[in-house]
């Protein structure tokens, strides 16, 4: 079950984390007439760590909840995020949530969701 | 227990259709399952809003060749019982819209018409389908 800050927000349906790779920033530099370049290292930078998942509630008013919930969390503050397996992800913040169209009825009510999350380094 | 064997009428709206062979009523919702990404099965089954269809094959074509797609009516038909003295059974399917027509003329039996039907609700809210006892 993951967990942002121990909160327990993605619990209501089936979830995953997809996570980047951690970029490396950097300039190149090339000269006429000579090979070569010049490559300068900036260093590491922010990764994007992509969660998508599925809310689902008994009722609409339910479903409302867990997904103001979730954006009460896009604070712009930076947040520790801990996935399925237990890893856990310091410093990230939520660059974006959003539900995959209105709001499903089927057995219950059900929205299938992505978070963007930036980690920073 | 009733049972049910024969097809007393069916009716599009104010059409009979004549010489009923079958109807077949379906109510189906897609399935959306899903997984969190450490499951090995799904954990969560979830349905779309469900569709009530119905498809009519009956053995007269005249009806039929005068219908147009994107007809709007009430599909209703009457089953008869298969005891004597036992209640039929009369099925209404609200908002029916008649998206196909199939006319079958074959080389030595009788022509045969396929309708098929899906239904509107009414307000979203209101099952199409409503099975009462016949009177």
């Amino acid at each position: 079950m993951s967990t942002l800050d121990e909160v327990d927000l993605f619990s209501s349906g089936p979830h995953g984390l997809q996570v980047g790779a951690w970029p490396r920033e950097r300039v190149r530099r090339g000269f006429a007439g000579l090979d070569g370049e010049l490559v300068l290292d900036l260093g590491v930078r922010s990764r994007l760590l992509s969660h998508t998942g599925r809310l689902q509630a008994a009722a609409a008013a339910e479903l409302d909840i867990l997904i103001s919930e979730i954006e009460a969390f896009a604070d712009g503050q930076l947040h520790t995020l801990e996935d399925n397996r237990g890893r856990s992800f310091p410093r990230v913040l939520i660059e974006e949530f959003t539900t995959a169209g209105p709001i499903r009825c089927g057995r219950g009510f059900w929205c299938d969701y992505t978070i963007r999350f930036r980690q920073l380094p | 227990m009733e049972r049910y064997l024969g097809i007393s009428s069916v009716a599009f709206g104010q059409t009979p259709l004549p010489l009923p062979l079958s109807v077949r009523v379906t109510r189906q919702a897609q399935l959306e399952p899903a997984a969190s990404d450490a499951d090995l099965y799904a954990t969560s089954v979830q349905l779309t809003r469900p569709t009530i269809a119905a498809e009519v094959r009956i053995r007269d074509t005249a009806a039929p060749e005068g219908m147009s797609l994107g007809q709007k009516a009430d599909l209703s038909f009457t089953i008869a019982p298969a005891q004597s003295g036992a209640p039929g059974r009369r099925v209404t399917l609200s908002g029916a819209v008649l998206v196909a027509v199939e006319l079958a003329y074959e080389q030595s039996s009788l022509a045969t018409a396929t309708l098929r039907f899906v239904c509107e609700s009414q307000d979203g809210q209101t099952d199409p389908f409503a099975a009462e006892e016949a009177q």
